[in-house]
C-alpha cells in the first residue's frame, strides 16, 4: 500500500548532472563573451577618440541650423511714471556660411560650374558691414566647409535693417526689370544670399539713465549681480524658446517653434525726476565748498513705505559698471578703508584691490551698511518713554552739562548746559544729558525691547539685496553707560532703511511699513502680475505719542533757537531731527552728520533722510551741513512729488 | 478487549497521521532554509538596478519626443515603468513560488518513443507545449498581427496595448531546446540526432526570420550556443558557422537588404534614408567624450537620433555619460552574465544549466549586437539593449527569464 502511494504522488523525472565537457565549453563561451564585451569598449573608445572631434563638430554645426535657442527679452525696470531705468534691446550676431558662399552651381548658359554667391556676398559685407574683401576671403579660405562662422557680435538693429532693406529693394528691382522684358527674352535671376549671410538675434541690456539710480537698479552678469536686477531676477527673466528641427519617419525635417516667453517688467516706486535731482544735488554738494567722503539721501513716503529716491555718492555707469575712471585715488582709498582694515588693504594685490574697489562702488550704502545714527535716534527713545508712561509731555529734565555713570571714569558730556528742559525741548535742543536720563529710566530690558519694536537689529525686508541688519547691544551687554549713550544713538548701529521705517512709523501714527522699491510687476502685455502689498506690519507707538513727537520734530525745525532751523523751506511745513554721531575711533574728530525729517504736518507726505559721512571741513560736528543740504533738495524735489507750497495753494 | 485494542490502534494511527504531515512540513522548511541561502540576491539586485537605470535613460531620451509627438513628456517612462513593475513581480514570483523543473513534467501517459524511437520527444510536457504555443503565436502574428513601421511583429491585446510574440518565443526556445537536450543529452553527439534537433528548432527560425531578421539572429545564436555547449562534437558547429558566413555573403551578393550593407560600408557619403539614424547615433557617441555632457544634456536626442529611447538608447547613454558611463553599463551587463554563468556552472541539474546558458547567451548576444549596430560595426538591424531599451514585452519576458535563473540559483552546490 505504501509503495502504491509513492508511485502516485512522486513525479519521476530522471535527474541528470552537468557533464564535464559542458563545463569546459560553457567556460569557453563565457570567455568569448567577455572578450566581445571588452572589444565593445574599445570600439566605443575608438569612435570617441578617433572620430570624436570630427563628429562633435558635426553635432554643433547641425545644431545651429536645425535646433537653436530663441532668446527671451528681459523685463524692463521702470520708475513710477513709466520712465525706463533698464531695458533690453534686440541686437544681431552676423553669421556667414563659407560653404554656401563657395557653393558652385552649374550655369545654364555655359554648363560650367560657377561660384555665383561669392562675389555678391563679399560686396554686401563690405558695403553694409565694413569688412574688406581680403579679410573675408581669408576667413573663408581657412574654413571652406563651415556653415557657421560668427563674423560680428551685437550689431545694432539699424545696421541689419539697412542691409535687409537693400536686399529687398534689389529683389523688387529685379522683378520689375523681368516684368518689362518681352517674352522669350532671358529673365534675370535674383540671387538670394540668405544662406550665405544671416543673423542671430539676441538682446543687450541698456540703461538709458546711465548713472542714475545705479545702486538701486544694479546689473546682472555672470560674475556679479547687484540691485533690483538681482533681487527681481526671477521675475525679469523669461523662458527661452526653441526652434526645433525634428526628423520624422520619412527623414523630412519638421520644424516646431516653441516661442520665448519674455520677462516681467518691474515698475518701481522710484521717481526718476526726483532721483535725478537728488543725485544732482549730491554731486553739487560734493563738488562745492564742503564736500564729504560720502553723502547718501533717501526720500520716501512715510504713509506706505514707498521709496521715491535713494542715492549715494558711489554711483557708477550701469552700462559700463567696471569703469572706475570717475573715481579719484583718494575716493577709492576712503571707500576701501570703510570696508577693510589698513593691513588688509596693504596685503591686496592690484587685481584684488581693483575687485574690492568695484564691490565697494557697486554696494548700496543705504541698504548694506550700518553705522551709529547719533541724535536722529532720539525720537525713538522719547517715544519709548512716552509709551511706557515714564514721562509725559509736561515732564521736565535738568541738564547740568554732563552725566556720570558708575564704572565709567569720565562723565559723558552734553553739547551745552541746557538747564531745565521740557520733554519737547529735549528733542528741540538735542540734549544728550536728558536722553541719557530717559534711557537709564527705561532700563536695559525695555530699551532693547523698543529698539526691536522699531525694527532695529534686524532686516527691514526691503526688496533690495545684501541688506545689513546692524548691531545692537543685547540686554545683558547694555551696561549703564552703554544704555545711556544708546539713548542718543551711539554704540548700536543701524541702517538707513531701518531709520526710515522706524521714523515713518513715529510720524504716521505708529504704522510700521516695510520700505520698498517695487510697486508692481506687469507682464509683457501690461497685465499686472503682482502688486506690492502695502500692509501694516506692526504698530510701534500710539497715535497720541505720534502726535507729540510730530509736534516736537516740527518745533525742532521751526523754533528759532532749535537745532534744525537750517532745514526750513519757505512755504512748507517741515519737521525733523538732526544727528551728529562721533565715529569710531572716538576722539579723531570724524563725524557722521544726518538729518531725518518730514514734510506736511497733518499728514506727512514725504520723508527725507540725509547722511553726510565725514564732511571735508576742519570742524565736522556741525549738523547744519545736513539740514541745509536737506532743505535744498526738498525745495527742488517737492513740486515733482505733487506737493506745492502752502502759499501757492492758497 | 478487542474494542479497546482497536481504539488504541486508532489513536496511534491518528497520532501517526498527525505527525506525518508535520514531519513533512519540517523537511520542507529545512530544504527552504538550505535553498534560500543560495538564492542569488546579487543577480536580483543587478537586474532591478539595470532596469531602473534603463528607466532613467528612457526618461532622459524620450521626453522631447514624447512631448512633441505624444503630448506628454512621461508617456514612455510611465509605460516602461509599469512593464518593469509587472516584470519584477513576475520575476520574484517565478523565482520563489515555482520549480523550474515543472517544465519537464510529462503530461498524460502518451509516450512517443514507443511509437517510433526517432521521435525527438518522449512525451508531451510543459516545455513542449510552451514551444508549440509560441509557434502558434508566431503563425497568428504572420496573418493577424498588427503592422507597425512596415513590419508585422505585434499582437494587439485590445486595451492592454500590443505584445511582441517574438519575445515570448525567445523564452520558449530556451526552455524547449534545454528540454530537448535534457531528454537525450547524447543525441547531439550523433549526426542524425543533431539534424533531428535542428529540424525541431527550424520552424521557429523560419517563422521569425520572415518578419524579424534581427530576432531570428538572436534566436539562432541562442540555439547555436546551447547546442555547442551541450554537444561533444565541435565539427558540426564549425560547419554550421561556415554555412552562416556563406549565407551572409550570399545575402550581400544577391542584394537582399542591400541598403543596410551599403550604409555600413560607406556611411559618410551614402544618401540612403536609414543612414541618417546611424550617423546621428555615431555623432551622439562621439560628442559624449570621456565623461559625457551630463545626464539629461544630450542634444542628439532632440529629434536627431530617431526613437532615441529604443534601439538607439545606448548612443544617448554614451552622449550623456560618456565613455565612462558606457563602460560602466557594459560592466553591469558583464556582471549579470557572470552571475548567470556562475549559476550554470554550479547547478547540479543539466536542465537548469542549459536554461542558464540560454539566458546568458540571450543577454550577451543582444548587448553585443546592439552596441555593434550603434557603432556601425555591423550592418544595422534593430535589436534592443536588454533591460534598458524601451519595450514592454522585451523587459517583462527578460525579467521572467531572470526569474527562472534565480529559481535555478536556489539549488546550487553539491549535497
Amino acid at each position: 500500500m505504501v509503495q502504491n502511494r509513492k508511485k502516485k504522488t512522486k513525479v519521476k523525472i530522471k535527474r541528470r548532472f552537468v557533464p564535464d565537457h559542458m563545463i569546459y565549453k560553457l567556460s569557453f563561451v563565457f570567455l568569448a563573451f567577455l572578450v566581445m564585451l571588452f572589444v565593445l569598449i574599445t570600439i566605443i573608445y575608438n569612435v570617441i577618440h578617433v572620430k570624436g572631434e570630427q563628429y562633435e563638430k558635426r553635432v554643433l554645426s547641425q545644431q545651429t541650423y536645425v535646433s537653436n535657442v530663441i532668446p527671451y527679452r528681459r523685463g524692463e525696470i521702470q520708475d513710477r511714471n513709466g520712465t525706463v531705468f533698464a531695458r533690453s534691446e534686440p541686437v544681431y550676431d552676423l553669421i556667414i556660411s563659407p560653404k554656401d558662399i563657395l557653393y558652385k552651381e552649374e550655369s545654364k548658359k555655359t554648363g560650367k560650374k560657377v561660384q555665383k554667391y561669392k562675389e555678391l556676398t563679399l560686396q554686401a559685407l563690405e558695403e553694409y558691414f565694413g569688412y574688406s574683401k581680403e579679410e573675408i576671403e581669408e576667413i573663408i579660405k581657412e574654413r571652406p566647409n563651415s556653415q557657421y562662422y560668427r563674423l560680428a557680435k551685437e550689431l545694432e538693429e539699424e545696421v541689419v535693417e539697412a542691409y535687409q532693406e537693400a536686399r529687398k529693394k534689389e529683389q523688387e528691382a529685379v522683378n520689375a526689370r523681368n516684368k518689362k522684358k518681352k517674352k522669350g527674352e532671358e529673365k534675370e535671376e535674383f540671387i538670394n544670399l540668405d544662406n550665405c549671410i544671416y543673423f542671430e538675434m539676441g538682446y543687450r541690456r541698456i540703461y538709458p539713465l546711465k548713472k542714475n539710480a545705479s545702486n538701486i537698479i544694479g546689473f546682472s552678469r555672470e560674475t556679479a549681480s547687484y540691485g533690483l536686477e538681482r533681487y527681481y531676477n526671477d521675475k525679469l527673466s523669461g523662458t527661452v524658446g526653441r526652434n526645433y528641427g525634428y526628423f520624422n519617419a520619412e527623414g523630412e525635417l519638421e520644424r516646431t517653434v516653441k516661442p520665448a516667453i519674455d520677462g516681467y517688467t518691474v515698475v518701481t516706486t522710484l521717481d526718476a525726476n526726483v532721483q535725478q535731482r537728488v543725485e544732482k544735488h549730491i554731486k553739487k554738494f560734493q563738488e562745492g565748498k564742503i564736500g564729504s567722503n560720502r553723502t547718501s539721501v533717501v526720500i520716501s513716503n512715510p504713509q506706505n513705505g514707498e521709496i521715491y529716491a535713494m542715492a549715494s555718492t558711489n554711483s557708477y555707469d550701469l552700462n559700463d559698471p567696471s569703469n572706475l575712471e570717475d573715481y579719484t585715488e583718494r575716493e577709492i582709498t576712503w571707500l576701501l578703508k570703510s570696508y577693510y582694515k589698513d593691513s588688509e588693504i596693504k596685503a591686496m594685490e592690484e587685481e584684488e584691490r581693483q575687485a574690492a574697489a568695484l564691490n565697494a562702488v557697486w554696494r548700496n550704502f543705504c541698504v548694506s551698511d550700518a553705522y551709529e545714527p547719533g541724535s536722529t535716534f532720539k525720537p525713538i527713545t522719547v517715544s519709548a518713554v512716552l509709551e511706557e508712561n515714564l514721562g509725559t509731555d509736561k515732564s521736565t529734565y535738568y541738564c547740568d552739562g554732563s552725566q556720570s555713570f558708575s564704572n565709567w571714569p569720565k562723565p559723558i558730556k552734553c553739547t551745552h548746559v541746557h538747564e531745565l528742559l521740557t520733554m519737547g525741548q529735549t528733542i528741540m535742543f538735542s540734549c544728550n544729558d536728558a536722553l541719557m536720563q530717559m534711557a537709564t529710566k527705561l532700563g536695559a530690558k525695555k530699551f532693547y525691547r523698543y529698539e526691536r519694536l522699531f525694527g532695529l537689529g534686524e532686516d527691514t525686508g526691503v526688496d533690495l539685496p545684501d541688506e545689513a541688519s546692524g548691531m545692537l547691544l543685547t540686554v545683558d551687554r547694555l551696561t549703564p553707560v552703554d544704555l545711556g549713550v544708546s539713548g542718543f544713538g551711539q554704540s548700536g548701529t543701524v541702517t538707513m532703511m531701518q531709520m526710515v521705517a522706524a521714523f515713518s512709523s513715529i510720524i504716521n501714527g505708529g504704522n510700521y511699513y516695510i520700505p520698498h522699491v517695487m510697486k508692481r510687476i506687469v507682464d509683457s502685455n501690461g497685465a499686472i502680475v503682482e502688486t506690492y502689498p502695502d500692509e501694516i506690519v506692526k504698530k510701534t507707538v500710539s497715535d497720541k505719542t505720534s502726535q507729540l513727537l510730530k509736534k516736537y520734530l516740527y518745533q525742532t525745525v521751526t523754533d528759532d533757537n532749535a537745532t534744525a532751523i537750517g532745514a526750513r523751506v519757505k512755504g512748507y511745513e517741515i519737521g525733523g531731527k538732526t544727528g551728529t554721531a562721533e565715529k569710531h575711533p572716538r576722539g579723531n574728530g570724524n563725524y557722521l552728520l544726518s538729518f531725518l525729517g518730514y514734510v506736511g504736518y497733518d499728514k506727512p507726505q514725504v520723508l527725507i533722510y540725509v547722511v553726510i559721512d565725514e564732511p571735508h571741513v576742519e570742524e565736522q560736528a556741525h549738523s547744519g551741513f545736513a539740514t541745509e543740504f536737506a532743505a535744498e533738495i526738498l525745495k527742488d524735489v517737492l513740486p515733482f512729488l505733487g506737493i506745492y507750497k502752502e502759499s501757492e495753494l492758497n | 478487549m478487542a474494542t479497546a485494542a482497536r481504539q488504541r490502534n486508532d489513536q496511534t494511527r491518528q497520532r501517526q497521521e498527525q505527525r506525518h504531515p508535520r514531519n513533512q512540513r519540517q523537511t520542507v522548511q529545512k530544504q527552504q532554509e538550505k535553498t534560500q541561502r543560495s538564492y542569488d540576491f546579487t543577480l536580483l539586485f543587478l537586474t532591478v538596478f539595470l532596469s531602473c537605470f534603463g528607466l532613467v535613460m528612457i526618461y532622459s531620451s524620450s521626453t522631447y519626443i514624447a512631448e512633441t509627438t505624444k503630448g506628454s513628456a512621461d508617456y514612455f517612462v510611465k509605460r516602461q515603468g509599469l512593464a518593469i513593475i509587472v516584470g519584477t513581480i513576475a520575476m520574484l514570483f517565478i523565482s520563489v513560488n515555482f520549480d523550474y523543473r515543472i517544465f519537464l513534467k510529462p503530461l498524460g501517459k502518451i509516450q512517443f518513443h514507443h511509437i517510433s524511437k526517432f521521435f525527438p520527444f518522449r512525451g508531451v510536457n510543459l516545455a513542449g507545449l510552451f514551444y508549440l504555443f509560441a509557434i502558434a503565436l508566431q503563425v497568428y502574428t504572420l496573418f493577424f498581427g498588427v503592422e507597425l513601421n512596415g513590419a508585422r511583429r505585434w499582437i494587439s491585446l485590445g486595451p492592454l496595448g500590443t505584445v511582441q510574440p517574438s519575445e515570448i518565443t525567445k523564452v520558449a526556445v530556451i526552455i524547449a531546446f534545454a528540454n530537448l537536450i535534457y531528454n537525450a543529452p547524447k543525441r547531439l553527439n550523433r549526426w542524425t540526432g543533431f539534424c533531428l534537433a535542428a529540424f525541431c528548432m527550424a520552424p521557429v527560425i523560419a517563422l521569425i526570420g520572415k518578419e524579424n531578421m534581427s530576432t531570428m539572429l538572436v534566436i539562432a545564436g541562442i540555439i547555436f550556443i546551447m547546442g555547442f555547449v551541450a554537444s561533444r562534437k565541435k565539427m558540426y558547429f564549425i560547419v554550421i558557422g561556415m554555412f552562416a558566413v556563406a549565407g551572409a555573403v550570399a545575402m550581400i551578393l544577391f542584394g537582399w537588404r542591400k541598403s543596410r550593407w551599403e550604409i555600413w560600408r560607406d556611411l559618410e557619403n551614402t544618401t540612403i534614408e536609414g543612414a541618417f539614424q546611424i550617423k546621428q547615433g555615431l555623432y551622439a557617441i562621439a560628442s559624449g567624450g570621456l565623461f559625457g555632457t551630463g545626464l539629461g544634456e544630450s542634444m542628439q536626442k532632440l529629434g536627431f537620433v530617431p526613437e532615441a529611447y529604443n534601439d538607439m538608447i545606448f548612443t544617448v547613454i554614451c552622449e550623456e555619460l560618456g565613455l565612462v558611463g558606457a563602460t560602466a553599463v557594459i560592466l553591469l551587463f558583464f556582471l549579470i552574465i557572470f552571475r548567470i554563468f556562475r549559476i550554470a556552472m554550479n547547478t547540479r541539474d543539466l536542465f537548469g544549466s542549459l536554461i542558464c546558458t540560454g539566458v546568458m547567451t540571450h543577454i550577451a548576444i543582444q548587448v553585443i549586437m546592439n552596441v555593434l549596430v550603434v557603432t556601425n560595426s555591423i550592418p544595422s538591424t534593430g535589436i534592443p539593449l536588454p533591460f534598458i531599451s524601451y519595450g514592454g514585452s522585451s523587459v517583462i519576458f527578460l525579467l521572467m527569464e531572470m526569474g527562472i535563473v534565480l529559481n535555478i540559483s536556489r539549488n546550487l552546490g553539491h549535497s
